[in-house]
């Protein structure tokens, strides 16, 4: 038993053990302390044979090669990838899913994925500001970190959701192939961190990219894009065969995509004031028109990560369509205010709200999204253009009725056989219509048809239950537009 | 988002957030590293999970705090890989929630207090009813000199009676199926085995998810293997295997009997081998004329054509290996089946060459250390609690009194639960282990846990499930902030630095004992036990003799400089300044540990499940791990915000589609999973990798073990996991949560 002159005593070794558990390890005094020894390639010569030994030549690009064969889903590349980047809590630029057989074939295969490094890269043509840059010496698609400006235009457009945006900086990040590490001779992080040496890097001829992928069709994997699209210089190969009915493992799941409420009210408020501008003749309509055009177009700021930066979104006009409808909308919005104050007729401005409203069409459509082919946004954005501003006018004159009540009816006819196509590259679209967003689906239908219906009674009424439901089409058509992406896991 | 004004070009190639992202040499040999967590200087640790042993290289600041890590390419275990929870290793340490003050009934108080407390009610408890009335609950998840100081200051100096660990869940059959069979608890192989081989037969094993590292050694065989795996389940190692036997669960003693009575018939027993170095072959010749293919193989559901390739298989190769893990640790006869396996290499003569062997894939990173030095299932060392001979050879070892070693041992874990359970056992003492979310059947064991006077945990965390129902929790250091020694799988100890500081108040487990020790007025019996090197050496003299002497290893140095050294390595074994070889075998000379030396043949008949599937009940529910990116209870990877991202968000049960569509369940609908225990939720993915009327749900989430079944195997007193009757019901449609 401890005795009374032991409370002094046992604090005492309180104190003296928690110094020692404060103290820096002996252990590491004595042992880490190596000489700076850069003879030591990390792995060794380990894989030496998993990297080229030359820069591609002429026409050749580094490409992913990743043999399915040997990926066992111990996901050592997606840690790998963060710790050796140093990248943030739950960051990584690489990903694991999976396929699987169907209901009556027991097979399942682990994929591994990362940027695709495409020969025609989606993000780098959407990029309003030229953030990104395809290496010409090895065809690696960096992204400029400093030029970003946040407006995740790139990430609608890759179709293997490989860009991401980053909350913390407003900007996206992606993989760089770690080619600092190429450049310093050693392998990119997955390629070094594969227990299975799954992961190389090849020199890969350019020109072959949009030919036939391993497994018979011309995509990466099964359910992945058309790989015409992008020409991504991964190749995954394999032995063995694939059997019948593989598909990804989170195929029948979609998650609904981002809401993105900046772009829904800027959509809405362009669109309704295109409209005005074309059925509206008098100032005072056109005033509104272009108070409204410029409060959609200034939606769109609060999208971005780095406003600070925009002033650089022109530079893209070539083929980004987003950098068109920026322009577009810039020349929108004071054609406006000059018709209203008279300077120049109205139907100019009605022409160049059009040519804006086709440029935002050209946004969504120019994505390869299912959801959002051409016809389907052109249908919502121009219906919205036309029905909105005829339910709007009709508020004032009574005449115009009949034309909104019609306008608004044909909207909603375009809209509704979504659920009945039998286009399979729109199913994962519909789940997510059926299931998560049905209830803001159905609502959006009875908004919309009841507004129609009321417009000759109480057109007030009719047009705010109206404009409801658009609000909701257009909620809707950021968050059924399922992505094309690679396999994911569960 | 960060703002800053923009610079005046068009484009901006470089700037604060392009450099964010440059990467610089490393030096110490790490190649490239991010600029932002470039090291000053660089220490080694096994990694601090599983049993594969994993050496690492922590990247250290200027103040000798980790900042990252790499895998270590010049250990010979993992040659520069890692598995995700590796590479997350130092996440955790660095976790908001962990434990930083002894916490009493959920308030702080400081050290002092905790100690007055702790012995104050241990010590009452056994005043009162006797030192049975007293237990502690271990883990394979600290070091082997914790683990030995543990259990001795715990029946030595406390005088606790009744000690296990939460190695009985996973290891606990090994153990028992190589005493029997071999003499000792002696895993005879080398991970260069798996690279030797011609034949790998993986029984209840995947250690593609499992040990992802070992896997490697398995691509590396440039041997071209038959890989053969035996698993109800198509897993990623069925997928990856030559030959994917799916068998009924809980049929693999049965199979194993029939695969070995066909070898007899086909002749392949090397008969040189059985005469020479086993015991008991001829009972088993006669024991298998019960288990024809013909009559008994259909029971197992696999087919005729799979059960002769695997025979022709083991026939053909010269080197045949077998490995085996939870799927036969973890059932209701698994010592037998564990033991049908290693009749198997026996009766091949597939055993002490290279590529052979029958190996048991250890779980926890330090599991072998606690099968020799917990001082729980046998005295420390691999002793006898009942041989005064080896109580004298321990007392003197450890420096302590020779009385104060029991002669008996204490529970195991079952016995310990049920003992509590009956209001027997009053205190019980948890360390570094998670039974409320572990244990089988538990609701029954937290129950209990509720009835004891007294229950103290000793954790990183003090909200894990277990943490939760405590009187006392103790604050203790994790991996990477306290050093010792791990053993793996292949008997290769390797030493873990100390690399990062504990937060707050916190203790290494190693402290916490010696000032347990102080307070309990036993610290003079521990007065040499000053630092884990100092108990390291104590182990070396504990050991002298036996199938695991270390007594040749000089100190951590050697472990460091070996990249790890196998256990045996006695005194004398290598010269001075020599080194051991890097991967050594057992049993090369034929001889084994049981006194004759002659490995024995050990069979019984097979036993029904205890809780065979009826029409209440239809489906049998299998559990198991669920990703590589998960260990055991989670309270260490569910810290991590990348191994999150590397398993589904909510539980899964697979299902076949088959029986879902039967029962109106689609992929994503929400289920009961009811069995005889409770019912519990879970959202269901319709997969054909399970078997008709088969279930699975991974171990990982806290619910699972509501459902499993009270059970252990007789012999090792192991659980058994991987069996119990369910039946699955809809609760609502799609979850996209």
């Amino acid at each position: 038993m401890i005795g009374t002159s032991g409370v002094e005593q046992r604090t005492s070794l309180v104190d003296l053990l928690l110094a020692e558990q404060a103290a820096r390890g002996t252990a590491v005094d004595r042992f880490s302390e190596w000489h700076d020894d850069a003879a030591h390639a990390p792995a060794g010569d380990f894989y030496r044979r998993l990297i080229p030994l030359t820069k591609p030549g002429p026409g050749e690009q580094f490409g992913f090669e990743v043999n399915l064969d040997r990926c066992t889903g111990c996901k050592a590349c997606v840690a790998a990838c963060h710790a050796l980047n140093g990248l943030d809590d739950d960051e990584s630029w690489r990903d694991v899913g999976l396929l699987t057989g169907d209901d009556y074939t027991p097979w399942h295969q682990t994929v591994t994925t990362a940027c695709h490094h495409c020969a025609d890269p989606a993000c780098a043509a959407g990029c309003p500001v030229l953030a990104y840059h395809k290496e010409e010496s090895t065809g690696i698609v960096r992204h400029l970190d400093d030029q970003c400006i946040g407006c995740s235009y790139c990430i609608l457009k890759c179709p293997y959701d490989v860009p991401k945006y980053n909350k913390k900086r407003g900007i996206v990040r992606k993989c760089d192939m770690c080619h600092q590490r190429l450049e310093a001779g050693e392998a990119p992080a997955c390629v070094q961190s594969c227990p299975n040496e799954a992961i190389a890097i090849r020199i890969v001829p350019a020109a072959e990219l949009s030919g036939p992928a391993p497994f018979g069709a011309v995509r990466l994997l099964p359910g992945a894009v058309d790989s015409s699209y992008t020409r991504p210089s991964t190749r995954y190969v394999s032995e063995r065969a694939m059997p019948e009915g593989v598909a990804p493992a989170d195929g029948d799941r979609p998650k609904p995509e981002h809401t993105h409420p900046p772009l829904v009210a800027m959509l809405i408020l362009t669109q309704f004031a295109a409209g005005l501008a074309c059925f509206g003749r008098d100032p005072a309509t056109l005033w509104l028109a272009a108070a409204t055009g410029a409060a959609g177009a200034g939606a769109s700021v609060l999208h971005l990560g780095q406003p600070l930066k925009a002033f650089r979104c022109f530079l893209g006009w070539r083929r980004s369509w987003l950098s068109r409808e920026i322009l577009a909308f810039g020349g929108f919005v004071p054609a406006l205010a000059a018709a209203a104050a008279g300077w120049i007729p109205a139907a100019a401005a009605g022409v160049a709200g059009l040519v804006s409203v086709y440029c935002s069409v050209m946004v969504y459509a120019d994505t390869h999204r299912p959801f959002w082919s051409f016809p389907r946004v052109a249908a919502k954005f121009f219906g919205t253009t036309v029905a909105l501003a005829l339910t709007a006018l009709a508020c004032v004159d009574a005449t115009l009725a009949t034309p909104a009540m019609l306008a608004a009816l044909a909207k909603l006819a375009c809209e509704a056989p979504i659920l009945a196509s039998q286009n399979p590259s729109l199913r994962r679209s519909q789940v997510l219509l059926r299931h998560p967003l049905q209830t803001m689906h159905a609502a959006r239908f009875v908004a919309g048809l009841s507004g129609a219906v009321l417009i000759a009674a109480a057109p007030v009424a009719g047009f705010l239950l109206f404009l409801a439901g658009e609000v909701m089409e257009r909620i809707l058509f950021f968050r059924a537009a399922a992505a094309w992406k690679m396999p994911g896991g569960l | 988002m960060s703002a800053g004004i923009p610079a005046i070009t068009l484009r901006e190639w470089t700037g604060p957030l392009t450099s964010e992202l440059v990467l610089q040499p490393g030096r110490f040999g790490l190649g490239m590293v991010p600029g932002a967590r470039r090291p000053a200087s660089v220490a080694r640790a096994v990694c601090g999970y599983c049993s594969t042993g994993c050496g690492l290289k922590i990247h250290l600041d200027d103040s000798g705090s980790a900042v990252n890590l790499t895998a270590d390419p010049s250990y010979p275990v993992n040659r520069g890989m890692a598995c995700p929870k590796g590479w997350e290793a130092l996440t955790p340490l660095a976790a908001s929630d962990r434990a930083v003050t002894p916490l009493l009934d959920g308030k702080p108080v400081d050290w002092d207090c905790a100690m007055q407390m702790f012995c104050g009610r241990f010590r009452r408890v056994i005043e009162e009813y006797g030192g049975e009335a007293a237990a502690f609950l271990s883990t394979g998840q600290i070091m082997s000199e914790e683990m030995a100081f543990l259990g001795v200051l715990a029946k030595s100096g406390m005088g606790i009676v009744h000690g296990d660990g939460n190695t009985r869940q996973c290891m606990a059959t090994a153990v028992a199926a190589y005493k029997q069979s071999f003499g000792f608890d002696s895993p005879p192989y080398t991970y260069e085995d798996f690279e030797e081989s011609d034949v790998l037969v993986f029984v209840g094993s995947n250690p593609c998810i499992a040990h992802p590292i070992l896997w490697q050694r398995v691509l590396n065989n440039r041997r071209r293997p038959e890989i053969v795996v035996i698993d109800p389940r198509l897993t990623e190692s069925a997928m990856a295997a030559t030959l994917h036997l799916a068998i009924r669960p809980k049929t693999d003693l049965l199979f194993l009997y029939c695969l070995a009575a066909q070898l007899i018939r086909d002749g392949c027993v090397d008969r040189a081998f059985v005469e020479a170095h086993t015991s008991g072959f001829e009972e088993f010749a006669t024991f298998l004329e019960d288990y024809r293919p013909e009559d008994r193989l259909r029971e197992t559901g696999i087919d005729r054509e799979s059960f002769e390739a695997l025979a022709k298989a083991i026939a053909g190769g010269k080197r045949v290996s077998f490995w085996w893990t939870m799927g036969v640790n973890q059932g209701h006869e698994a010592t037998r089946t564990a033991q049908a396996i290693i009749n198997l290499a026996l009766m091949t003569g597939n055993i002490g060459r290279p590529g052979t062997g029958a190996n048991s894939i250890t779980g926890q990173c330090n599991a072998m250390g606690s099968r020799l030095f917990s001082n729980t299932t046998n005295l420390t060392g691999g002793h006898d609690f009942a041989n005064p001979e080896h109580r004298r050879k321990v007392a003197e070892a450890l420096r302590i009194p020779g009385d104060r070693i029991p002669e008996v041992q204490g529970f195991a874990y079952d016995r310990i639960v049920d003992e509590i359970a009956e209001g027997r056992i009053r205190a019980l003492w948890m360390i570094g282990t998670n039974g409320a979310h572990s244990w089988i059947q538990q609701d029954r064991f937290r129950e209990a846990i509720r009835k004891l006077d007294f229950f103290c945990v000793q954790d990183m965390y003090a909200n894990t499930a277990s943490a939760q129902l405590a009187h006392l929790v103790l604050p203790a250091a994790g991996w990477g902030e306290k050093e010792g020694t791990f053993i793996n799988s292949e008997r290769r100890i390797g030493v873990s630095r100390k690399v990062a500081r504990a937060p707050g108040q916190a203790l290494a487990d190693f402290h916490i004992f010696r000032l347990i020790a102080h307070y309990w007025g036993c610290g003079r019996m521990f007065a040499e036990w000053t630092s884990p090197e100092a108990v390291f050496e104590m182990l070396k003299a504990v050991t002298r003799g036996q199938p695991c002497d270390i007594g040749g290893i000089a100190g951590y140095d050697m472990l460091e400089e070996c990249g790890g050294v196998q256990w045996p390595l006695r005194e004398g074994d290598v010269a001075p300044g020599e080194r051991p070889a890097t991967h050594r075998r057992l049993f090369a000379d034929g001889r084994f540990f049981t006194p004759d030396g002659r490995a024995r043949f050990v069979q019984e008949a097979p036993r029904s499940v205890p809780e065979p599937v009826c029409r209440e009940y239809p489906f049998v529910l299998l559990t198991g791990r669920g990703t590589s990116a998960q260990w055991h209870t989670q309270t260490r990877t569910g810290k991590s915000a990348i191994l999150r991202k590397l398993h589904p968000a909510s539980l899964l049960l697979d299902i076949h589609p088959l029986d879902a569509r039967a029962r109106g369940i689609a992929e994503g609908d929400r289920v009961c999973v009811i069995s005889r225990r409770a019912e519990i939720e879970a959202t269901a993915r319709l997969t054909a990798t399970v078997q008709r009327m088969q279930v699975f749900l991974p171990m990982h989430d806290p619910a699972v073990n509501r459902l499993t079944l009270q059970a252990v195997d007789p012999v090792s007193r192991q659980p058994a996991f991987k069996h119990c009757a369910v039946r699955v019901e809809r609760r609502k449609k799609l979850n996209f949560g």
